[in-house]
């Protein structure tokens, strides 16, 4: 887990339930990986294009909410796609949303996955279980630039 | 001209057949006189044999032998010569010429010693026959025939001779034979004297007359003949002759003349009766043709004629009221009756038709009337016009009024006046027909629409005539009008009305995404926190307080199952079809594996009839198949031995039904009419979940393409669902692919 702890999680989420129950997910799954949040679009994007940017990690996962306050999430998707420094960022949209547009708009603009946030928590769990251990152990991300 | 055509051969015939007729007479005549001559030269023949016989008896009658008994002989021989009156005279001849004895007195002196017959008796001492000459004895002409008396020693002793009167041998013929009267018949010698004549044979016998012509062309004939000619008293007739003597140089001819009159009379009377005939005949037929010619053709020619004037006058029932008979008139007449006939018929047709034209054209005028149509047409190189009376009222014109292209182009206004006169330039020049909407000013004054056609009519590459229909389409043109505001109308409420759908359309997009969204969220909170709980504080609470947050939990995942089923139907109603063939039976059969899968130790027996397809969106159609089967699979569920079928059934009108069947629970036929309403259900939630929105979404489906759906079902007997779908090949279906709600 030593090598996890050092990647950190991006969670765009506007609503604190939301966060609450995905931060509770992560923890019952043991994914004690740092995890930053970030709840609306302006933050989501100060993140990476603030002025503190700089010092903020590169996250190893970003989970990007749809309906965002101020910006929604496909356009920080879109944001962050457009940077040469962020393209490559792993984004998983994990949103309640599962109107067919926001998927097709979704992958069209990058989007490395798709999540709809089950209302069964238990369901929920295992989505989040499964997010981690892929994102965060199996899957090798791209070089940092 | 018919009458000579028919009486000069009858004429030529009767000429023909007298002349026959004379001929014959003439042929008969001859014959006849020929046979008399030739009987006179028998006769004169007998008569000489005769006389030869008497006079060998003469010479030997001793008073004729004996010189001295001349007185006895005398005596004797005028007995005779008075019992014969073919002898002239009869006597003996001495040696030295004197006459011993004589039937008639002798003279005293005479000689005949000169005569030739006593030389030639005495020198052929045999019967000689003299030439006939005048008797120096009797003074009559005869013919003497003479032998000599011999002696014992042979030696002539005399001459005993008989002169014969030849006017006997004449007499005799002519008085026993029946000839016609004017007949002569003559003898003749080669003198040209004449030796006897019948029937005055005083006038003419011992007349010398060599000089006529008939004499000299008997003396000149040979042996016999015959030749018309004047006689020696002047008479023509047809002489018959013949030499009935020639000894030396004397020869003498009989001839018969028979009267020309005899001959050719009766021919001559048949022809002057044929003459006579023929003539009455002629006048006979003359007369008659004449009367008949009254009758039968002044009576028919006039028959005709009137005819003829009564037809000229037009009256076609006239007829001539003469017979058909075979002839000239009969044929004239019926070539006549037949030509009136015909007539008659032609005007009785004409008539028909005439009525049928007026019953048309009344017809016509009614149509044209009651439609405000009518026609016209000029001729384009006068520009002169007509119309029918519906265009001249149209126009508000009286149709006696003249009309020609101009005046007829000046009721149009405006534009209209523009477009007609470029229409009927390009009519008369390029021959372009034309059909117009156009704006006239009547007569007096009110604006009408008119439909105007022009029909260019072309001969020889050259427009010489246009004509066209006309009609008032005011009335239609100002309904038209108010469509096309009606219509201008209706498409501004459309287009408000898309609008407002189109709103209504957005707002329900985005009532949807925050009912996907906001809905979610808080059931996601309440379940997630009531998990967080039981699993937090589940320590603390007893066994009820955590059934509570069971139920909590429960609730809120069905009310997130209900959202997303509403969200489903609403996509359904929202979604754009995309039309194309569904292998039905392959979508069927996945659907049911993929049930299979959620479900692998449950045994049931699935059946898919292969070859089923339709046309529609394969992923509405899909979602209509998972409902339906997910709901057999789901009720057949407590049933031990379960089956699902789907297939298909050829249904009312040949339309495809095609069917999902299960054995399941089923349901009661009295609650048919709720199986597709939304969020009506039929079981309860704890017997078999759901939503109640499945069938909805399934009837919302099929309604979408056009098709039906219903269902048959008994309870734990089972359900049938059926539902039609537009065939594959797109055809006998009708196709509202737009489906209602959109």
């Amino acid at each position: 887990m030593n090598l996890a702890s050092q990647k950190v999680i991006l969670l765009v989420e506007d609503n604190p339930d939301d966060e609450a129950l995905t931060l509770r997910a992560l923890q019952k799954n043991n994914i004690l990986n740092e995890v930053r949040v970030a709840r609306d679009g302006q933050q989501a994007l100060d993140y990476f294009f603030g002025p503190d940017a700089s010092a903020n990690p590169l996250p190893a996962l970003m989970l990007l909410d749809l309906k965002l306050p101020k910006i929604d999430g496909l356009s920080v998707l879109q944001r962050i796609r457009a940077d040469s420094r962020t393209c490559l960022q792993p984004v998983v949209i994990l949103t309640s949303s599962r109107e067919e547009q926001d998927i097709i708009n979704g992958y069209r603009l990058g989007a490395n996955s798709y999540i709809r946030k089950p209302v069964d928590f238990s369901q929920f769990m295992e989505a989040i279980h499964q997010l981690g251990l892929y994102w965060l152990v199996l899957n090798e991300p791209a070089p940092s630039v | 001209m018919l009458l000579v055509l028919i009486l000069v051969p009858v004429y030529s015939f009767i000429a023909y057949s007298v002349f026959e007729i004379r001929q014959q007479a003439k042929q008969y005549a001859l014959h006849n006189a020929s046979l008399l001559v030739q009987a006179a030269a028998l006769e004169q023949t007998n008569l000489i044999e005769f006389t030869r016989q008497q006079l060998f008896n003469f010479a030997q009658l001793p008073v004729v032998r004996r010189p001295a008994w001349a007185r006895l002989c005398n005596r004797t021989l005028a007995a005779i010569r008075q019992k014969n009156s073919n002898y002239t005279n009869m006597g003996v001849i001495n040696l030295d010429g004197t006459v011993r004895c004589s039937a008639l007195a002798v003279q005293p002196g005479l000689n005949l010693a000169d005569r030739p017959y006593f030389r030639e008796a005495l020198q052929s001492r045999g019967f000689v026959v003299g030439g006939y000459q005048i008797g120096r004895i009797s003074g009559q002409p005869g013919i003497n025939l003479a032998t000599p008396v011999l002696n014992a020693a042979g030696e002539p002793e005399g001459v005993v001779f008989i002169a014969l009167n030849p006017n006997l041998l004449t007499q005799v013929l002519f008085r026993t034979v029946t000839l016609p009267a004017g007949t002569t018949l003559f003898m003749v010698n080669q003198q040209g004297m004449v030796l006897a004549y019948e029937p005055n044979p005083k006038a003419w016998v011992g007349k010398l007359v060599p000089d006529n012509p008939l004499i000299r062309a008997i003396l000149a004939n040979p042996e016999k003949g015959s030749l018309q000619a004047r006689g020696l008293d002047g008479v023509r007739r047809l002489y018959v002759f013949r030499r009935i003597f020639s000894n030396g140089p004397e020869q003498v001819d009989v001839s018969l003349g028979l009267p020309l009159r005899s001959i050719y009379g009766p021919a001559d009377t048949l022809l002057l009766h044929a003459i006579i005939l023929m003539l009455l005949l002629t006048v006979l037929m003359i007369a008659l043709v004449w009367i008949n010619a009254r009758r039968l053709l002044l009576g028919p020619v006039e028959a005709l004629i009137e005819a003829a004037r009564r037809l000229g006058k037009g009256d076609l029932g006239a007829r001539t009221c003469l017979p058909h008979t075979p002839d000239e008139f009969g044929q004239l007449a019926q070539s006549m009756d037949d030509m009136a006939e015909a007539l008659q018929r032609r005007a009785e047709e004409v008539e028909r038709s005439v009525q049928i034209l007026e019953e048309k054209d009344r017809f016509l005028t009614l149509v044209g009337k009651m439609a405000k149509v009518g026609g016209w047409e000029f001729d384009p190189g006068t520009l002169e016009a007509r119309w029918t009376e519906e265009v001249a009222r149209i126009h508000e014109m009286d149709p006696r009024d003249p009309i020609s292209v101009e005046s007829g182009i000046n009721f149009y206004v405006g534009d209209s006046r523009a477009r007609i006169e470029a229409a009927v330039k390009a009519a008369i020049e390029e021959a372009k027909p034309y059909d117009l909407e156009l704006e006239i000013v009547t007569a007096r004054g009110h604006h009408r629409w008119v439909r105007t056609i022009g029909e260019p009519s072309v001969r020889n590459g050259q427009v010489v005539k246009v004509s066209g229909s006309f009609q008032d389409i005011t009335e239609r043109r100002l309904i038209e009008e108010d469509i096309r505001q009606l219509n201008a109308s209706l498409e501004v409420k459309v287009e408000e009305r898309t609008q407002e759908l189109y709103v209504a359309n957005k707002e329900l997009e985005a009532f949807s995404y925050s009912v996907s969204h906001d809905l979610r969220a808080p059931l996601r909170s309440i379940d997630g926190f009531s998990q967080a709980l039981l699993e937090d504080y589940g320590s603390l609470m007893n066994e009820e307080a955590m059934g509570y947050l069971k139920r909590v939990r429960a609730a809120t995942q069905h009310m997130g199952q209900l959202i997303d089923d509403l969200l489903v139907l609403s996509r359904i109603t929202r979604a754009d079809m995309q039309r194309e063939v569904v292998d039905l039976s392959a979508l069927a059969q996945e659907v049911l594996d993929e049930l299979q899968r959620t479900e692998p130790l449950r045994c049931i027996r699935l059946k898919v009839e292969p070859g089923l397809s339709a046309q529609g969106d394969a992923k509405l159609i899909r979602i209509a198949l998972v409902n339906l089967l997910g709901n057999a699979w789901k009720f057949s569920s407590r049933v031990p031995e379960a089956r699902i079928e789907f297939g298909a059934r050829t249904g009312a009108d040949g339309r495809v039904d095609f069917f999902v069947r299960d054995n399941g629970s089923g349901f009661d036929m009295a609650y048919v009419d709720k199986l597709f309403g939304a969020f009506q259900r039929l079981h309860l939630a704890s017997e078999f979940p759901g939503t109640g929105i499945g069938l909805a979404t399934v009837a919302r489906i099929i309604h979408r393409h056009g098709g039906q759906v219903w269902a048959e079902g008994q309870v734990n007997q089972g359900a049938v669902f059926y539902f039609t779908l537009p065939g594959p090949e797109g055809a006998g279906w009708p196709g509202h692919m737009k489906g209602e709600g959109t």
